[in-house]
């Protein structure tokens, strides 16, 4: 068994978070979908339009709607994370509002008018209290659904227990996320008891069990939420009474000022970098959040608007997604055309080289490289090979390109996490996989990476990027500095291979890297 | 002064003339019933005194006003209004079903209270014992007495009931619509009650009105359509009631 220390202290904070954003989303979905559902059981006109939405939202798979709110609103975090779960959670609520209120009795109704009710009276007095039942069922099915959606808001930037899950599978600590897991369907079961118990004592006409259930079902709420406003008003208050502090210590103008908050993208190398970031800069005094699981593009964009201030990205992958060039060009070259584009068209200060290349590199084992022709990409031509690969390879223009370049049209291909492809080539699943050439089992697999003669693929420097805010910090520059072409090629592959293989932390390889680079320069 | 008065009220439903061009008028302690087939506009009739149906031409006065000058939750909670359906509320006690329009109207508890006790006392029914049940702890017949309570409870002078005694089984039936016609009597109140059973028209009305395609065919006291039905269709009507007449007098004697 691992040690969950580190699980445990995150806890408060991603247990809040999740409860913040759950509530959030359920109360506004319900103060919209409440309403809304009282109308359409009205009106007809108004109820196909009403429940096509809300079903055509629900048909979506749950982690692509959060993604798209992301360009929706042009930002990450909370905003996206909330909307998205905030128009998940109306379909349940929005139907049984509708069923409950259609399916009270006509003649009761009739009754409710008959002895002098106003059509108001007549909704709070008669219709929704009979109604009421259904109704809270489907605030359950909505609350069970949202709490178990939100742990996808971690890709879009907003904290939840999915942090646990998502960066448990990228760094394969099982116990992290089972962790999530326990923790996220744990909290679904206890709400759903709670509004269980409501729902009953409403039904059975029991009002002392219903608003005990309701009281323990917010104090629950509250209980949980309490981490993040204390996190808030610590966050408020050094900013108005800190200044004088500041002052004193004068070590790093500029880098107490505020937050700095540090981005990644949802593998072992971005966790690593990312957390050496924060050590880096919380030795230079500043205070540093890590923004995890970043989607590639979201990262990015996040970073185009200040919601980030600083991450690691690859010139290939900027190439191709930002610059939407296809052909590649030498190395050197493409890190300028990157720095000057992202300058000119965003703000965004790509600052440096880290001193290593992530490329992507296309991996067999090796039995699979005897029986080739040759050691190169074109030899797996010849056959029908199954090659697998992250999902973001075979959507970037360099697959065709290798395609065209290697005769690979027949190529079979296999969308996978990244955290998988590696055994699944060692274990025959697949032929080939573009596996990362940092990655710590290439080696640990016994795996050869083919030549690529045509230069298919395009150079991947790991780049440093700061938002256009931090791009006017010299203080958080200069505490960055140093981690210019400190990492060699090696020492990033053996930290990742700590995370990936040894069961080390990414914050433990960061340390250890961090020392690495303190005694290489 | 009649206490209602209907003048020339037309309702169409799309292009069906549901109720056409009628006038009838009933005076105070009055029972009048409207009778007919499916269709020949009776519940239409009934449910235009107190709005629940709006008419498209004409006037109906109540106590000598015109029904339009007041809202129709206002004016509902001067009529009392007894259904087939009943349509008790599930979630409210029997007292608080009973007291439901006293309440809306504002009266003070403790009156209101009395005024239950009173109800349920008229009613015949166990006042200590049935006020704080709900209303699916009732049988059938003990229902539509909650029902006809709650209609009195605001002490209307008016009551609208349409196949109020319809679902009941026949020995509740019989029972039932005697104890209202004693209520009825001590009250003094005006009754318009809706059926297509002859016989219930015959033994609890003082005038009937025989309505057919929304137009009315006789109008006059049970003996005069007994005796001299206007035409085949009250004769027709009155196959039934005759019947059943004989039998119970013969069940009488025998």
């Amino acid at each position: 068994m691992m040690n969950l220390a580190d699980e445990w202290a995150r806890l408060p904070d991603l247990l809040g978070a999740h409860m913040l954003l759950t509530a959030a989303a359920l109360c506004a979905g319900a103060v919209i979908s409440l309403p809304l559902g009282v109308a359409c059981a009205r009106s007809s006109l108004l109820r196909g339009p009403a429940l096509g939405f809300a079903s055509v939202v629900q048909t979506i798979p749950a982690l692509a709607f959060l993604a798209l709110m992301v360009p929706l609103l042009g930002r990450i975090g909370f905003a996206p994370a909330f909307l998205a779960l905030m128009f998940y959670s109306m379909l349940p609520m929005l139907r049984n509002a509708i069923v409950g209120l259609e399916g009270v009795d006509p003649a009761v109704k009739e009754a409710a008018r008959a002895v002098g009710m106003t059509p108001y009276q007549a909704l709070f007095r008669v219709e929704l209290p009979l109604a009421a039942p259904t109704i809270l069922a489907g605030v359950r099915t909505a609350t069970v659904w949202v709490v178990g959606a939100a742990t996808l808001s971690t890709p879009v930037g907003a904290p939840s227990l999915g942090d646990y899950i998502f960066s448990g599978l990228q760094t394969r600590s099982w116990d992290t996320v089972l962790f999530g897991c326990v923790f996220s369907a744990g909290l679904a079961i206890v709400l759903d008891q709670l509004l269980r118990l409501v729902e009953t004592g409403v039904s059975m006409r029991k009002p002392r069990r219903a608003i005990a259930a309701s009281a323990a079902f917010i104090a629950l709420i509250l209980v949980a939420l309490l981490p993040a406003f204390v996190r808030f008003d610590a966050a408020i208050s050094p900013r108005t009474s800190g200044k004088t502090v500041e002052k004193a210590r004068n070590n790093a103008p500029g880098l107490t000022d505020s937050r700095i908050v540090i981005g990644a993208k949802s593998f072992t190398e971005q966790y690593i970098l990312s957390e050496l970031i924060a050590l880096r800069l919380e030795n230079a005094g500043a205070r540093t959040d890590v923004r995890g699981n970043l989607g590639s593009t979201v990262a990015f964009d996040a970073l185009a608007q200040s919601d980030i201030d600083v991450y690691v990205d690859y010139t290939g992958t900027l190439w191709a997604n930002i610059l939407k060039q296809e052909t590649p060009i030498p190395r050197d070259r493409m890190a300028v055309r990157t720095a000057g584009f992202l300058l000119d068209e965003y703000g965004v200060l790509q600052l440096g080289g880290l001193g290593f290349e992530n490329a992507y590199g296309f991996a067999v084992t090796q039995d699979t490289a005897a029986a080739l022709d040759a050691s190169t990409i074109g030899a797996l031509g010849l056959g029908r090979p199954q090659i697998g690969a992250d999902p973001e390879f075979f959507a970037r223009p360099e697959w065709p390109r290798t395609q065209q370049l290697y005769g690979l049209e027949n190529a079979r291909t296999r969308s996978m996490d990244s955290t998988f492809m590696y055994g699944a080539v060692r274990d025959g699943a697949v032929d080939a996989i573009t596996a990362y050439t940092t990655d710590g089992r290439v080696a640990a697999f016994d795996l050869v990476i083919l030549d690529d003669p045509r230069q298919a693929l395009p150079p991947y420097d790991a780049v440093l990027l700061l938002s256009p805010e931090a791009a006017d910090n010299p203080a958080l520059i200069t505490a960055l500095r140093p981690l210019l072409n400190a990492i060699s090629p090696e020492q990033m592959r053996q930290a990742n291979k700590r995370v990936d293989l040894d069961g080390a932390t990414p914050a433990e390889a960061a340390r250890w890297l961090d020392g690495e680079i303190g005694s290489g320069g | 002064m009649p206490v209602l008065s209907f003048t020339d009220v037309v309702k169409r439903y799309g292009g069906q003339t549901a109720v056409d061009c009628i006038s009838f008028a009933a005076g105070a302690g009055e029972t009048l019933a409207l009778i007919g087939e499916s269709g020949c506009g009776k519940t239409t009739t009934l449910k235009m005194i107190n709005r629940l149906i709006e008419p498209d031409a004409g006037e109906i006065d109540l106590f000598g006003e015109d029904i339009a000058s007041h809202s129709g939750p206002e004016l509902r909670r001067r009529i009392g209004y007894v259904f087939q359906e009943i349509g008790l509320f599930p979630h409210l006690s029997v007292a608080e079903n009973i007291g439901i329009t006293p309440q809306l109207l504002g009266w003070p508890a403790e009156r209101l209270s009395e005024r239950v006790d009173t109800l349920l006392d008229m009613m015949r029914l166990d006042a200590k014992r049935m006020r704080g049940t709900l209303p699916s702890e009732l049988s059938g017949g003990q229902q539509q007495r909650v029902g006809i309570a709650r209609a009195l409870a605001a002490e209307p002078q008016l009551i609208l009931m349409d196949e109020a005694f319809g679902a009941l089984d026949p020995l509740t039936r019989d029972e039932l619509r005697r104890d209202f016609k004693q209520v009825q009597k001590d009250l003094g109140l005006t009754a318009i009650l809706v059926t297509h059973d002859m016989t219930e028209a015959v033994l609890m009305a003082d005038r009937i009105i025989v309505m057919k395609h929304g137009r009315i065919v006789q109008d006059a006291p049970p003996s005069t359509i007994l005796n001299a039905p206007a035409d085949a269709y009250v004769a027709g009507l009155l196959d039934a009631p005759q019947r059943e007449i004989r039998a119970f007098a013969a069940l009488k004697e025998g």
